[in-house]
Protein backbone atom coordinates (compact mmCIF):
# COMPACT_ATOMS: atom_id res chain seq x y z
CA UNK A 1 0.00 0.00 0.00
CA UNK A 2 2.88 2.56 1.37
CA UNK A 3 4.91 1.49 -2.05
CA UNK A 4 1.76 2.22 -4.43
CA UNK A 5 0.61 5.76 -3.12
CA UNK A 6 4.75 6.52 -3.07
CA UNK A 7 4.47 5.38 -7.02
CA UNK A 8 0.67 6.83 -7.83
CA UNK A 9 2.19 10.21 -6.26
CA UNK A 10 5.73 10.58 -7.95
CA UNK A 11 3.69 9.68 -11.09
CA UNK A 12 1.69 12.54 -10.68
CA UNK A 13 4.10 14.96 -9.42
CA UNK A 14 6.17 13.65 -12.72
CA UNK A 15 3.02 15.13 -14.65
CA UNK A 16 2.72 17.92 -12.31
CA UNK A 17 6.46 19.03 -12.63
CA UNK A 18 6.06 18.68 -16.58
CA UNK A 19 3.36 21.29 -16.54
CA UNK A 20 4.89 23.50 -13.91
CA UNK A 21 8.21 23.54 -15.85
CA UNK A 22 7.09 25.85 -18.91
CA UNK A 23 5.44 28.13 -16.63
CA UNK A 24 8.37 28.60 -14.35
CA UNK A 25 10.26 29.29 -17.07
CA UNK A 26 8.94 31.82 -18.60
CA UNK A 27 8.43 33.41 -14.98
CA UNK A 28 12.37 33.35 -15.13
CA UNK A 29 12.45 34.62 -17.90
CA UNK A 30 10.36 37.36 -18.79
CA UNK A 31 8.78 37.48 -15.17
CA UNK A 32 5.23 37.48 -16.55
CA UNK A 33 2.82 34.98 -15.08
CA UNK A 34 1.52 32.65 -17.98
CA UNK A 35 -1.74 31.30 -16.78
CA UNK A 36 -2.81 30.17 -20.55
CA UNK A 37 0.05 27.64 -20.40
CA UNK A 38 -2.35 25.47 -19.03
CA UNK A 39 -4.23 26.04 -21.62
CA UNK A 40 -1.58 24.64 -23.91
CA UNK A 41 -1.22 21.75 -21.99
CA UNK A 42 -4.87 21.17 -22.80
CA UNK A 43 -5.11 21.69 -26.41
CA UNK A 44 -1.69 18.83 -26.07
CA UNK A 45 -4.13 16.65 -25.13
CA UNK A 46 -6.58 17.39 -28.01
CA UNK A 47 -3.75 17.82 -30.51
CA UNK A 48 -3.29 13.62 -28.77
CA UNK A 49 -6.88 12.92 -29.67
CA UNK A 50 -6.72 14.36 -33.43
CA UNK A 51 -3.02 12.62 -33.71
CA UNK A 52 -4.70 9.31 -32.97
CA UNK A 53 -5.76 9.27 -36.59
CA UNK A 54 -2.53 9.40 -37.96
CA UNK A 55 -0.87 6.84 -35.65
CA UNK A 56 -1.70 5.46 -32.86
CA UNK A 57 2.01 5.51 -31.55
CA UNK A 58 2.58 7.01 -28.18
CA UNK A 59 5.66 8.58 -29.29
CA UNK A 60 4.28 10.03 -32.65
CA UNK A 61 1.47 11.35 -30.78
CA UNK A 62 3.33 13.17 -28.49
CA UNK A 63 6.12 14.23 -30.48
CA UNK A 64 3.34 15.84 -32.49
CA UNK A 65 1.45 17.63 -29.79
CA UNK A 66 4.53 18.51 -28.47
CA UNK A 67 5.38 19.98 -31.95
CA UNK A 68 2.24 22.64 -31.98
CA UNK A 69 1.76 23.45 -28.55
CA UNK A 70 5.91 24.67 -29.21
CA UNK A 71 4.61 26.60 -32.12
CA UNK A 72 1.41 27.87 -30.35
CA UNK A 73 3.39 28.92 -27.26
CA UNK A 74 5.77 30.82 -29.75
CA UNK A 75 2.58 32.55 -31.54
CA UNK A 76 1.32 33.37 -27.42
CA UNK A 77 4.27 35.05 -26.82
CA UNK A 78 4.57 37.09 -30.42
CA UNK A 79 0.96 38.19 -30.51
CA UNK A 80 0.21 38.21 -26.92
CA UNK A 81 2.86 38.97 -24.80
CA UNK A 82 5.29 40.87 -26.76
CA UNK A 83 3.18 43.67 -27.12
CA UNK A 84 2.29 44.34 -23.70
CA UNK A 85 5.79 43.58 -22.53
CA UNK A 86 5.96 47.64 -21.88
CA UNK A 87 3.15 47.91 -19.76
CA UNK A 88 2.43 46.52 -15.82
CA UNK A 89 3.06 43.25 -15.19
CA UNK A 90 -0.54 42.80 -14.38
CA UNK A 91 -1.88 43.59 -17.28
CA UNK A 92 -0.09 40.64 -19.11
CA UNK A 93 -1.27 38.54 -16.58
CA UNK A 94 -5.16 39.82 -17.13
CA UNK A 95 -4.59 38.50 -20.53
CA UNK A 96 -2.83 35.37 -20.20
CA UNK A 97 -6.33 34.60 -17.95
CA UNK A 98 -8.08 35.82 -21.34
CA UNK A 99 -6.77 33.75 -23.43
CA UNK A 100 -6.93 31.01 -21.45
CA UNK A 101 -10.58 31.48 -20.48
CA UNK A 102 -11.05 31.77 -24.83
CA UNK A 103 -8.59 28.27 -25.14
CA UNK A 104 -11.43 26.46 -23.50
CA UNK A 105 -14.26 27.51 -25.25
CA UNK A 106 -12.50 27.01 -28.40
CA UNK A 107 -12.31 23.46 -27.39
CA UNK A 108 -15.77 23.55 -26.09
CA UNK A 109 -16.75 24.58 -29.58
CA UNK A 110 -14.69 22.46 -31.96
CA UNK A 111 -14.74 19.16 -29.67
CA UNK A 112 -18.03 19.17 -27.68
CA UNK A 113 -17.90 19.29 -23.90
CA UNK A 114 -17.38 15.78 -23.88
CA UNK A 115 -14.87 13.28 -22.56
CA UNK A 116 -13.05 12.03 -24.84
CA UNK A 117 -10.57 8.65 -24.54
CA UNK A 118 -6.92 8.98 -25.52
CA UNK A 119 -6.18 5.36 -26.30
CA UNK A 120 -2.36 5.45 -27.57
CA UNK A 121 -0.37 2.30 -28.07
CA UNK A 122 2.61 2.33 -26.21
CA UNK A 123 5.81 1.01 -27.82
CA UNK A 124 7.84 -2.19 -26.45
CA UNK A 125 4.46 -2.89 -24.63
CA UNK A 126 5.76 -0.82 -21.38
CA UNK A 127 2.06 -0.73 -20.46
CA UNK A 128 1.95 -4.81 -19.94
CA UNK A 129 4.55 -4.78 -17.30
CA UNK A 130 2.79 -4.22 -14.76
CA UNK A 131 3.43 -5.33 -11.32
CA UNK A 132 1.99 -5.06 -7.54
CA UNK A 133 3.96 -1.83 -7.21
CA UNK A 134 3.71 -0.59 -10.47
CA UNK A 135 0.94 -0.38 -13.22
CA UNK A 136 2.52 -0.41 -17.06
CA UNK A 137 0.66 2.86 -17.44
CA UNK A 138 2.65 4.87 -14.69
CA UNK A 139 6.19 3.34 -15.97
CA UNK A 140 4.92 5.22 -19.02
CA UNK A 141 4.09 8.42 -17.47
CA UNK A 142 7.34 8.31 -15.07
CA UNK A 143 9.40 7.35 -18.38
CA UNK A 144 8.24 9.97 -20.61
CA UNK A 145 8.49 12.65 -17.41
CA UNK A 146 12.65 11.78 -16.74
CA UNK A 147 13.17 11.96 -20.37
CA UNK A 148 11.23 15.32 -20.82
CA UNK A 149 12.79 16.91 -17.53
CA UNK A 150 16.56 15.54 -18.33
CA UNK A 151 16.06 17.07 -21.44
CA UNK A 152 15.03 20.50 -20.53
CA UNK A 153 17.49 20.31 -17.64
CA UNK A 154 20.26 19.99 -20.48
CA UNK A 155 19.30 22.96 -22.49
CA UNK A 156 18.89 24.83 -19.35
CA UNK A 157 22.09 23.94 -17.95
CA UNK A 158 24.40 23.02 -20.72
CA UNK A 159 23.74 24.58 -24.13
CA UNK A 160 24.10 28.21 -24.64
CA UNK A 161 20.39 28.79 -25.25
CA UNK A 162 20.08 28.14 -21.13
CA UNK A 163 23.30 30.66 -21.04
CA UNK A 164 21.10 33.25 -23.01
CA UNK A 165 18.33 32.64 -21.29
CA UNK A 166 19.95 33.24 -17.59
CA UNK A 167 21.71 36.31 -18.93
CA UNK A 168 18.47 37.61 -20.97
CA UNK A 169 16.25 37.40 -17.65
CA UNK A 170 19.04 39.36 -15.68
CA UNK A 171 19.76 42.26 -18.38
CA UNK A 172 18.28 41.56 -21.59
CA UNK A 173 20.24 44.88 -23.00
CA UNK A 174 23.31 43.74 -21.97
CA UNK A 175 22.40 40.59 -22.83
CA UNK A 176 22.06 41.93 -26.48
CA UNK A 177 25.13 43.78 -26.11
CA UNK A 178 26.56 40.33 -26.16
CA UNK A 179 25.33 39.13 -28.80
CA UNK A 180 22.33 37.41 -27.68
CA UNK A 181 19.07 37.69 -29.90
CA UNK A 182 17.39 38.34 -27.63
CA UNK A 183 13.41 38.14 -29.09
CA UNK A 184 14.51 34.60 -30.19
CA UNK A 185 16.21 33.29 -26.80
CA UNK A 186 12.36 34.51 -25.49
CA UNK A 187 10.63 32.49 -28.67
CA UNK A 188 12.53 29.30 -27.83
CA UNK A 189 12.29 29.58 -24.04
CA UNK A 190 8.20 29.10 -25.17
CA UNK A 191 9.04 26.66 -27.27
CA UNK A 192 10.44 24.47 -25.00
CA UNK A 193 7.98 24.97 -22.11
CA UNK A 194 4.95 24.78 -24.49
CA UNK A 195 6.07 21.71 -26.08
CA UNK A 196 6.50 19.90 -22.85
CA UNK A 197 2.95 21.18 -21.73
CA UNK A 198 2.03 19.64 -24.90
CA UNK A 199 3.38 16.50 -24.03
CA UNK A 200 2.02 16.75 -20.46
CA UNK A 201 -1.58 17.00 -21.88
CA UNK A 202 -1.03 13.49 -24.17
CA UNK A 203 0.71 11.98 -20.97
CA UNK A 204 -2.44 13.17 -18.44
CA UNK A 205 -5.03 12.05 -21.48
CA UNK A 206 -3.60 8.77 -21.74
CA UNK A 207 -3.03 8.01 -18.03
CA UNK A 208 -6.65 8.89 -16.82
CA UNK A 209 -7.85 8.14 -20.88
CA UNK A 210 -9.82 11.06 -20.98
CA UNK A 211 -9.52 14.60 -22.61
CA UNK A 212 -11.92 17.34 -21.89
CA UNK A 213 -12.41 21.04 -22.52
CA UNK A 214 -11.83 21.96 -18.74
CA UNK A 215 -8.79 19.63 -17.78
CA UNK A 216 -6.37 22.74 -17.97
CA UNK A 217 -8.56 24.25 -15.19
CA UNK A 218 -7.39 22.68 -12.54
CA UNK A 219 -3.84 22.28 -13.48
CA UNK A 220 -3.58 26.21 -14.49
CA UNK A 221 -3.67 27.23 -10.69
CA UNK A 222 -2.42 24.08 -9.14
CA UNK A 223 0.95 24.62 -11.70
CA UNK A 224 0.73 28.18 -9.84
CA UNK A 225 0.97 27.46 -6.89
CA UNK A 226 3.82 24.62 -7.35
CA UNK A 227 5.51 27.03 -9.06
CA UNK A 228 5.67 29.31 -6.48
CA UNK A 229 6.52 26.95 -3.96
CA UNK A 230 9.48 26.17 -5.85
CA UNK A 231 9.99 29.60 -6.40
CA UNK A 232 9.49 31.04 -9.55
CA UNK A 233 11.68 30.81 -12.34
CA UNK A 234 13.71 28.31 -10.10
CA UNK A 235 13.92 24.80 -12.57
CA UNK A 236 14.85 22.32 -9.38
CA UNK A 237 12.79 23.50 -7.04
CA UNK A 238 9.88 23.29 -9.48
CA UNK A 239 10.46 19.89 -9.69
CA UNK A 240 10.75 18.86 -6.32
CA UNK A 241 7.80 21.19 -5.37
CA UNK A 242 5.74 19.44 -7.74
CA UNK A 243 7.00 15.53 -6.49
CA UNK A 244 6.46 16.80 -2.71
CA UNK A 245 2.87 17.93 -4.08
CA UNK A 246 1.95 14.78 -5.94
CA UNK A 247 3.28 12.26 -3.01
CA UNK A 248 1.38 14.58 -0.41
CA UNK A 249 -1.63 14.27 -2.57
CA UNK A 250 -1.21 10.88 -3.05
CA UNK A 251 -0.96 9.81 0.75
CA UNK A 252 -3.84 11.92 1.97
CA UNK A 253 -6.01 10.40 -0.51
CA UNK A 254 -5.60 7.41 1.84
CA UNK A 255 -5.57 9.17 5.37
CA UNK A 256 -8.52 10.02 7.35
CA UNK A 257 -7.57 13.67 6.65
CA UNK A 258 -8.68 13.35 3.18
CA UNK A 259 -12.15 12.62 3.94
CA UNK A 260 -12.60 16.56 4.58
CA UNK A 261 -9.86 18.20 2.64
CA UNK A 262 -10.18 17.56 -0.86
CA UNK A 263 -7.11 16.50 -2.98
CA UNK A 264 -6.66 19.50 -5.17
CA UNK A 265 -6.43 21.95 -2.05
CA UNK A 266 -3.52 20.58 -0.82
CA UNK A 267 -1.23 22.64 -3.16
CA UNK A 268 -3.23 25.72 -2.42
CA UNK A 269 -3.05 25.14 1.77
CA UNK A 270 1.07 24.53 1.01
CA UNK A 271 1.19 27.95 -1.01
CA UNK A 272 -0.42 29.82 1.94
CA UNK A 273 1.50 28.53 4.29
CA UNK A 274 4.58 28.97 2.10
CA UNK A 275 3.54 32.84 1.30
CA UNK A 276 3.09 32.95 5.05
CA UNK A 277 6.22 31.64 5.90
CA UNK A 278 8.72 31.52 2.97
CA UNK A 279 7.63 34.16 0.66
CA UNK A 280 10.53 33.23 -2.06
CA UNK A 281 9.30 29.67 -2.06
CA UNK A 282 11.01 26.26 -0.56
CA UNK A 283 14.15 26.69 -1.88
CA UNK A 284 14.58 29.98 -2.78
CA UNK A 285 17.21 32.87 -0.83
CA UNK A 286 16.66 36.21 -0.32
CA UNK B 1 56.77 68.56 -33.76
CA UNK B 2 57.53 66.88 -36.72
CA UNK B 3 57.54 63.19 -35.33
CA UNK B 4 53.91 64.19 -34.11
CA UNK B 5 53.17 65.08 -38.04
CA UNK B 6 55.25 61.52 -39.24
CA UNK B 7 52.56 59.95 -36.91
CA UNK B 8 49.46 61.36 -38.33
CA UNK B 9 50.62 60.73 -41.39
CA UNK B 10 51.20 56.90 -40.64
CA UNK B 11 47.82 57.07 -39.24
CA UNK B 12 46.37 58.84 -42.20
CA UNK B 13 46.65 55.46 -44.07
CA UNK B 14 45.33 53.12 -42.16
CA UNK B 15 41.72 52.35 -43.00
CA UNK B 16 38.47 53.92 -41.40
CA UNK B 17 36.88 51.56 -39.26
CA UNK B 18 33.85 53.55 -38.17
CA UNK B 19 32.70 56.38 -39.48
CA UNK B 20 29.72 58.66 -38.33
CA UNK B 21 28.07 61.02 -40.57
CA UNK B 22 26.21 63.98 -39.11
CA UNK B 23 24.46 61.68 -36.56
CA UNK B 24 21.69 63.54 -34.61
CA UNK B 25 19.86 62.06 -31.39
CA UNK B 26 17.02 63.76 -29.54
CA UNK B 27 14.99 62.28 -26.95
CA UNK B 28 11.55 63.77 -26.36
CA UNK B 29 12.29 67.32 -28.15
CA UNK B 30 15.71 67.41 -26.12
CA UNK B 31 18.84 67.60 -28.60
CA UNK B 32 21.27 64.78 -26.86
CA UNK B 33 23.35 64.68 -30.52
CA UNK B 34 23.58 67.49 -33.16
CA UNK B 35 25.46 66.75 -36.68
CA UNK B 36 28.22 64.63 -35.02
CA UNK B 37 30.44 63.51 -38.01
CA UNK B 38 33.79 61.85 -37.09
CA UNK B 39 36.00 58.81 -37.99
CA UNK B 40 38.19 56.28 -35.97
CA UNK B 41 41.01 54.70 -37.60
CA UNK B 42 42.03 51.00 -36.80
CA UNK B 43 44.45 50.37 -34.51
CA UNK B 44 43.51 54.58 -32.68
CA UNK B 45 42.80 54.78 -28.95
CA UNK B 46 40.01 57.23 -30.05
CA UNK B 47 39.11 59.48 -26.82
CA UNK B 48 35.78 60.98 -26.51
CA UNK B 49 35.55 63.73 -23.81
CA UNK B 50 33.13 66.68 -22.75
CA UNK B 51 31.60 68.06 -19.89
CA UNK B 52 28.31 65.85 -17.96
CA UNK B 53 25.87 65.72 -20.16
CA UNK B 54 27.16 66.62 -23.38
CA UNK B 55 26.51 63.28 -25.30
CA UNK B 56 29.45 61.01 -24.93
CA UNK B 57 27.41 58.16 -23.81
CA UNK B 58 24.49 58.53 -26.50
CA UNK B 59 27.10 58.49 -28.94
CA UNK B 60 28.23 55.03 -27.45
CA UNK B 61 24.61 53.78 -27.56
CA UNK B 62 24.06 54.53 -31.07
CA UNK B 63 27.35 52.94 -32.13
CA UNK B 64 26.42 50.03 -30.23
CA UNK B 65 22.52 50.01 -31.85
CA UNK B 66 20.69 50.72 -28.22
CA UNK B 67 19.01 53.17 -30.73
CA UNK B 68 19.43 54.43 -33.83
CA UNK B 69 19.65 58.08 -34.26
CA UNK B 70 17.15 60.46 -35.50
CA UNK B 71 19.24 61.67 -38.19
CA UNK B 72 22.63 60.92 -39.86
CA UNK B 73 24.25 57.24 -40.38
CA UNK B 74 27.09 55.12 -38.75
CA UNK B 75 28.87 53.09 -41.09
CA UNK B 76 31.39 50.15 -39.58
CA UNK B 77 34.33 48.46 -42.20
CA UNK B 78 32.09 50.52 -44.44
CA UNK B 79 28.97 48.67 -43.74
CA UNK B 80 26.03 50.61 -42.72
CA UNK B 81 24.84 49.34 -39.38
CA UNK B 82 22.43 52.68 -38.45
CA UNK B 83 19.97 50.58 -37.23
CA UNK B 84 20.93 47.08 -37.36
CA UNK B 85 20.01 47.14 -33.48
CA UNK B 86 22.48 45.90 -30.19
CA UNK B 87 22.33 42.07 -31.08
CA UNK B 88 23.62 41.98 -34.33
CA UNK B 89 26.22 45.20 -34.03
CA UNK B 90 28.12 42.87 -31.39
CA UNK B 91 27.76 40.16 -33.52
CA UNK B 92 29.65 41.92 -35.97
CA UNK B 93 32.49 42.88 -33.62
CA UNK B 94 31.19 46.18 -31.46
CA UNK B 95 32.20 45.68 -27.72
CA UNK B 96 31.59 47.51 -25.03
CA UNK B 97 31.88 48.49 -21.07
CA UNK B 98 29.39 50.31 -19.14
CA UNK B 99 29.72 53.82 -17.06
CA UNK B 100 27.91 52.07 -14.70
CA UNK B 101 28.50 48.34 -14.28
CA UNK B 102 26.24 46.36 -15.70
CA UNK B 103 27.22 42.44 -14.83
CA UNK B 104 24.91 39.64 -14.95
CA UNK B 105 24.96 39.62 -11.04
CA UNK B 106 23.58 36.03 -10.45
CA UNK B 107 25.87 33.94 -12.58
CA UNK B 108 29.78 33.76 -12.25
CA UNK B 109 32.49 35.71 -13.13
CA UNK B 110 33.21 32.66 -16.13
CA UNK B 111 29.65 32.49 -16.88
CA UNK B 112 29.38 36.23 -17.76
CA UNK B 113 32.37 35.74 -20.27
CA UNK B 114 30.71 32.72 -21.59
CA UNK B 115 27.74 35.11 -22.79
CA UNK B 116 29.95 36.93 -25.06
CA UNK B 117 32.21 33.75 -26.26
CA UNK B 118 28.58 32.53 -27.45
CA UNK B 119 27.74 35.33 -29.84
CA UNK B 120 28.53 33.17 -33.15
CA UNK B 121 25.57 31.23 -32.20
CA UNK B 122 22.96 32.95 -30.40
CA UNK B 123 20.95 34.22 -33.75
CA UNK B 124 21.19 30.85 -35.43
CA UNK B 125 20.03 27.15 -34.51
CA UNK B 126 22.80 25.87 -34.01
CA UNK B 127 22.29 27.78 -29.95
CA UNK B 128 20.40 25.20 -29.43
CA UNK B 129 22.50 22.06 -29.50
CA UNK B 130 25.99 23.73 -28.96
CA UNK B 131 26.61 22.81 -25.20
CA UNK B 132 29.10 25.94 -23.75
CA UNK B 133 31.01 24.13 -21.11
CA UNK B 134 32.87 22.70 -24.63
CA UNK B 135 36.80 23.06 -23.12
CA UNK B 136 38.33 25.42 -25.99
CA UNK B 137 35.05 28.02 -25.27
CA UNK B 138 35.94 27.43 -21.57
CA UNK B 139 39.66 27.86 -21.97
CA UNK B 140 39.11 30.98 -24.37
CA UNK B 141 37.43 32.36 -21.55
CA UNK B 142 39.86 31.96 -18.78
CA UNK B 143 42.31 32.88 -21.11
CA UNK B 144 40.44 36.30 -21.17
CA UNK B 145 40.19 36.20 -17.32
CA UNK B 146 43.76 35.92 -16.54
CA UNK B 147 44.65 38.97 -19.26
CA UNK B 148 42.41 40.85 -17.08
CA UNK B 149 44.02 39.17 -13.85
CA UNK B 150 40.65 37.90 -12.63
CA UNK B 151 41.70 34.07 -13.09
CA UNK B 152 41.36 33.12 -9.50
CA UNK B 153 37.66 34.79 -9.68
CA UNK B 154 36.20 32.49 -12.39
CA UNK B 155 33.83 30.94 -9.94
CA UNK B 156 32.63 33.84 -8.00
CA UNK B 157 29.44 35.43 -8.73
CA UNK B 158 29.89 38.65 -10.38
CA UNK B 159 27.54 40.57 -8.40
CA UNK B 160 30.05 39.76 -5.48
CA UNK B 161 33.05 41.18 -6.53
CA UNK B 162 34.03 44.97 -5.83
CA UNK B 163 33.33 47.53 -8.65
CA UNK B 164 36.91 47.64 -9.54
CA UNK B 165 37.14 43.86 -10.53
CA UNK B 166 33.74 43.74 -12.05
CA UNK B 167 35.26 46.47 -14.69
CA UNK B 168 37.94 44.11 -15.62
CA UNK B 169 35.04 41.55 -16.24
CA UNK B 170 33.51 43.66 -18.32
CA UNK B 171 36.75 44.12 -20.13
CA UNK B 172 37.17 40.36 -20.58
CA UNK B 173 33.14 39.78 -21.20
CA UNK B 174 33.58 42.23 -24.29
CA UNK B 175 36.95 40.52 -25.31
CA UNK B 176 35.12 37.18 -25.59
CA UNK B 177 33.55 38.88 -28.53
CA UNK B 178 36.67 38.70 -30.51
CA UNK B 179 35.86 42.33 -31.57
CA UNK B 180 37.65 44.66 -34.16
CA UNK B 181 36.29 47.91 -31.57
CA UNK B 182 36.28 48.11 -27.88
CA UNK B 183 34.07 51.27 -26.65
CA UNK B 184 35.18 51.25 -22.87
CA UNK B 185 32.57 54.40 -21.16
CA UNK B 186 34.04 55.97 -18.55
CA UNK B 187 36.19 52.64 -17.29
CA UNK B 188 38.48 54.65 -14.62
CA UNK B 189 35.06 55.83 -12.85
CA UNK B 190 35.20 54.75 -9.48
CA UNK B 191 38.50 53.20 -9.01
CA UNK B 192 41.20 54.45 -6.84
CA UNK B 193 44.57 55.24 -8.61
CA UNK B 194 46.39 52.10 -8.69
CA UNK B 195 43.00 50.60 -10.74
CA UNK B 196 43.15 53.08 -12.83
CA UNK B 197 46.96 52.93 -14.05
CA UNK B 198 46.11 48.92 -14.06
CA UNK B 199 43.45 49.91 -16.09
CA UNK B 200 45.33 51.85 -18.32
CA UNK B 201 48.31 49.45 -18.59
CA UNK B 202 44.86 47.24 -19.99
CA UNK B 203 43.78 49.42 -22.57
CA UNK B 204 47.54 49.29 -23.93
CA UNK B 205 47.51 45.84 -24.68
CA UNK B 206 44.64 45.54 -25.91
CA UNK B 207 45.28 48.11 -28.48
CA UNK B 208 48.60 46.25 -29.10
CA UNK B 209 46.39 43.14 -29.54
CA UNK B 210 45.58 45.26 -32.85
CA UNK B 211 41.43 46.09 -31.28
CA UNK B 212 40.54 49.59 -32.04
CA UNK B 213 39.43 51.13 -28.68
CA UNK B 214 36.88 54.06 -28.10
CA UNK B 215 36.85 55.54 -24.81
CA UNK B 216 35.28 58.25 -23.00
CA UNK B 217 36.95 59.29 -19.54
CA UNK B 218 36.37 62.19 -17.16
CA UNK B 219 40.17 61.55 -15.88
CA UNK B 220 42.30 63.55 -18.37
CA UNK B 221 45.49 62.12 -17.64
CA UNK B 222 43.86 58.95 -18.52
CA UNK B 223 43.13 60.33 -21.71
CA UNK B 224 45.81 61.99 -22.23
CA UNK B 225 48.61 59.46 -21.76
CA UNK B 226 46.39 56.49 -23.68
CA UNK B 227 44.59 58.42 -26.84
CA UNK B 228 46.12 59.29 -30.26
CA UNK B 229 43.06 61.24 -31.37
CA UNK B 230 40.30 62.41 -28.99
CA UNK B 231 36.95 64.35 -30.04
CA UNK B 232 35.45 67.17 -27.45
CA UNK B 233 31.42 67.07 -26.99
CA UNK B 234 29.77 70.15 -25.93
CA UNK B 235 25.94 70.16 -25.78
CA UNK B 236 25.88 67.00 -28.36
CA UNK B 237 27.76 69.37 -30.42
CA UNK B 238 31.45 68.25 -31.63
CA UNK B 239 33.62 71.37 -30.54
CA UNK B 240 37.27 69.97 -31.67
CA UNK B 241 38.95 66.98 -32.49
CA UNK B 242 43.22 66.43 -32.84
CA UNK B 243 45.82 65.19 -31.10
CA UNK B 244 45.56 65.66 -27.88
CA UNK B 245 48.50 68.24 -27.15
CA UNK B 246 46.65 70.03 -29.77
CA UNK B 247 43.22 69.58 -28.08
CA UNK B 248 44.21 70.82 -24.31
CA UNK B 249 45.57 73.67 -26.15
CA UNK B 250 42.50 74.66 -28.30
CA UNK B 251 40.72 77.51 -26.93
CA UNK B 252 37.40 76.59 -27.41
CA UNK B 253 38.08 73.36 -25.36
CA UNK B 254 39.37 75.40 -22.82
CA UNK B 255 36.78 77.68 -22.51
CA UNK B 256 33.55 74.39 -22.54
CA UNK B 257 35.32 72.23 -20.59
CA UNK B 258 38.83 71.74 -19.53
CA UNK B 259 37.96 75.57 -18.48
CA UNK B 260 35.49 74.98 -15.79
CA UNK B 261 37.86 73.20 -13.51
CA UNK B 262 40.82 75.19 -14.03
Amino acid sequence: MFWQQLVNGVTMGGIYALVTLGLTMVYGVLRILHISHAGVFALGAYIGVVALRLSPNLVVVTLLAMLVCGLVGVLMQRWLYRPLLGSSRIVPLIASIGMFTLMEDLFRLAAGPYVLPLPVRVPFGLDEVTTSVVTGNQLVVLSSAVILLVLAWFVINHTRLGLAWKATEQDFETAAAFGVNVDRAVAMNFLLGSAIAGAAGVLVGFYYNSVYPTMGSVPAYKAMAIAVLGGLGNVWGTVIAALLIGIIEAFLVISPVGLFLPRDSIAFVALILVLLLRPYGLFGRR
Amino acid sequence: MGHDVEIDLDRGHRAVLLEMRRVSKQFHGVRALQDVTLSVRQGQVFGIVGPNGAGKTTLFNIVCGVYPPTGGSVFFQSRDITRLGSARTARMGIARTFQIVRSFPRMTVLDNVLVGCGHRVYGTLSGLVGTYNRQSVRDKAMDLLKLVGLDHAAGTLAGKLPIGLQRRMEVARALALDPRLLLLDEPCAGLTFGESEDLVGLVQRVRDGGVTVMIVEHNMGVVMSLCDEIAVLDFGVKIAQGPPLQISSNPRVIEAYLGKEA
